[in-house]
């Protein structure tokens, strides 16, 4: 998938692909009783450990790329999201902006973007989510995030069908 | 009875892509999911009873069950995601109106589903549309 940034010997760890699971999770002060997207496996060796989790919800309050791509049961493609990391909070008003357009492209809120920030999280420029079913029953969601603003989107991508079909059939047995 | 072959489905061509632009630098773009665009499809005819029956091959699989819509077509769909997989028509009083009332058809189904949950009806309903000829074929070889 990222053979591009792989052959200009680009750090792997710049791009990920994490899978995501519906189902039910305790989040202090936010909504209990709703569904949440929980990762459950993620590539590279470096930044597999995550605790991010997205509400599953109707449309109108659904969160993150992997929300968007569950509610509306679609492939959400993300690109040119803003280099937050490199801007950094010389420029309050600037950064202000650039975070807000961050959380409306990505359907999180801009608290959430601070906090990554401020914990030196990965910021990723450009986002894939893809369904994943099981038995003609949503799944999941499979995540593809990369620094690079303009990664492929693997939607059409032969190989991406492929492994959505067989990953269907695994997660079926 | 007379079984055509499968006739290959390009996913890039059936996609509807719905671009979103966030302050003209950021771009939101959500296209049809994969699962929803048949890989395949073909067409079978049973001279004896009349029926022809047209099949829609997807990336995954499950259980189906048949629905009656009039008299003469049933559609068997999908038992948890609702997509169209066969659909089997009594040409006795159809005819040439085979098309038309698949489409009716699915369009009465797509309403039962929700906004997010209708692309397969569209791209099933775009497929036959597009490929009545070769699917029509089987009757005449039949």
């Amino acid at each position: 998938m990222f053979k591009g940034e792989n052959d200009n010997a680009e750090p792997l760890y710049n791009h990920r692909v994490t899978l995501f699971r519906r189902g039910w999770s305790f989040q202090w002060c936010r909504w209990p009783w709703s569904g949440w997207l929980i990762p459950v496996e993620r590539s590279g060796h470096m930044t597999r450990n995550t605790d991010t989790v997205f509400r599953a919800a109707e449309p109108d309050k659904l969160e993150g790329v992997a929300g968007q791509a569950w509610a509306r049961n679609a492939i959400v493609s993300i690109a040119n999201l803003p280099d937050l990391e490199s801007i950094g909070n010389q420029d309050q008003e600037l950064q202000a902006k650039l975070i807000e357009e961050y959380a409306a492209g990505t359907s999180v809120t801009t608290e959430w973007v601070r906090k990554r920030l401020k914990a030196k999280r990965p910021m990723a420029r450009s986002f894939c989510g893809l369904p994943v079913e099981c038995n003609g029953t949503m799944w999941g969601v499979l995540v593809i995030d990369s620094r690079n603003p303009e990664a492929k989107t693997p939607e059409f991508d032969p190989h991406f069908r492929f492994v959505a079909g067989l990953l269907g059939k695994i997660l079926s047995k | 009875m007379n079984q055509e072959q499968w006739i290959r489905v390009d996913p890039g061509a059936m996609n509807r892509r719905h671009h979103h632009k966030v302050d003209d630098g950021v771009e939101v773009v959500w296209s049809t999911s994969p699962y929803d665009i048949p890989e395949a499809m073909r067409s079978s005819y049973d001279r004896e009873k009349r029926r022809l029956t047209i099949e829609f091959r997807y990336m995954s699989e499950e259980s189906t069950r048949r629905e009656q819509h009039g008299p003469y077509l049933s559609l068997g769909v999908g038992k948890n995601s609702g997509r169209i997989y066969t659909i089997e028509i009594d040409m006795h009083a159809v005819l040439d109106e085979w098309v038309k009332l698949s489409i009716k058809a699915i369009s009465e189904r797509a309403k039962q589903r929700s906004e997010f949950h209708r692309s397969n009806y569209e791209v099933t309903k775009r497929l036959l549309r597009e490929h009545a000829p070769e699917l029509s074929a089987a009757m005449a070889a039949g």
